[in-house]
């Protein structure tokens, strides 16, 4: 095998991966480090755990009317 | 032995009266829930309930053609990718779920099982996810498989499975694991249908009056165990 051809075999590899052969960007804080796909999702993830915490369910207004229905 | 007798002692009867015993009719499909349940919180425990299905659902599809046919055709490209996003999902929800009831202390009023149940079902739902790595057959895989061999071997595990057997690997991930995850998840499922959700700090009990005007069955829906009883609301 001619090196030229190895060559092309090797450049073939990473290239099979596609958009998975791109080198990942990573976060370090000392000996923490965390690639930033991780870190937008685990920022994603507190986010919608805050946003249930504080955003009203729908249909509120439903069960208050239900409510005072009952007490009549 | 008389038609009682053997009534009482027949196996189905027993199995029935033991399932009506751990949940009674009437809290298995509910159509009232507590007061506060309405909140976006308490959706998370059914939202990776949702997702799970489509996990298996995926996984199924993605038996009948092998391994390695996401490899070669679009529809299989298409359930695998289905399968890897509903598994993100999966894991998205339930953490959030984990967080939700962990601050709620989730094992209040003999709810420790409940907890425990979750608990190891997401543990076992990690070595799930982390098998399904290994089933890939691509070179993610090769590499996955050789670095979990490595750590394996370092704790002292090594000897009892082999992650670079594919075979061994991939019948674990889609019989072995799935089975012990699906029964826990029953289990937890169960308990939470039997002792019912668990209700907030802040959650004031009801008014005698108001109980005695919903006059709804003893149920454990609406008395939880630890003394917080709110009016229920149908749904």
């Amino acid at each position: 095998m001619s090196t030229a051809v190895a060559v092309s075999l090797i450049n073939a590899v990473p290239s099979a991966h596609g958009l998975l052969s791109r080198r990942a960007y990573f976060l370090h804080w000392g000996v923490v480090q965390i690639s930033l796909a991780n870190f937008i999702i685990i920022v994603l993830m507190v986010v919608l755990f805050v946003l249930a915490l504080i955003l009203p369910f729908p249909g509120g207004k439903a069960v208050k009317s239900e409510e005072k229905r009952d007490e009549q | 032995m008389s038609s009682e007798q053997h009534a009482t002692s027949s196996w189905t009867v027993w199995l029935r009266n033991h399932i009506k015993r751990t949940v009674p009719e009437g809290q298995w499909l509910p159509d009232r829930q507590p007061a506060y349940v309405r909140s976006w919180i308490y959706v998370f425990g059914v939202a990776t309930l949702a997702a799970f299905l489509f996990v298996l659902a995926s996984g199924l599809a993605l038996a009948v053609g092998g391994a390695a046919w996401w490899h070669t055709s679009r529809v299989g490209h298409f359930f695998n990718s289905m399968h890897l996003w509903s598994t993100e999902l999966f894991f998205v929800f339930m953490v959030i779920h984990l967080w939700g009831k962990f601050f709620m202390a989730a094992w209040r009023g003999k709810r420790a099982l409940t907890w425990i149940t979750g608990a190891v079902a997401f543990v076992g739902s990690i070595a799930t996810a982390f098998t399904g790595y290994l089933s890939q057959t691509n070179f993610d895989s090769q590499w996955i498989s050789t670095q979990a061999k490595d750590g394996l071997n370092s704790v002292g595990v090594g000897a009892l499975f082999n992650v670079l057997n594919l075979g061994q690997m991939l019948l674990w991930h889609i019989v072995l694991l799935p089975l012990v995850v699906g029964v826990l998840v029953v289990l937890h499922v169960i308990l939470v249908r039997r002792h019912g959700v668990v209700p907030p700090f802040d959650a004031q009990p009801p008014e005698p009056a108001a109980l005695a005007h919903t006059e709804l069955p003893e149920t454990a829906m609406q008395a939880p165990t630890d003394g917080a009883d709110p009016v229920q609301v149908p749904r």
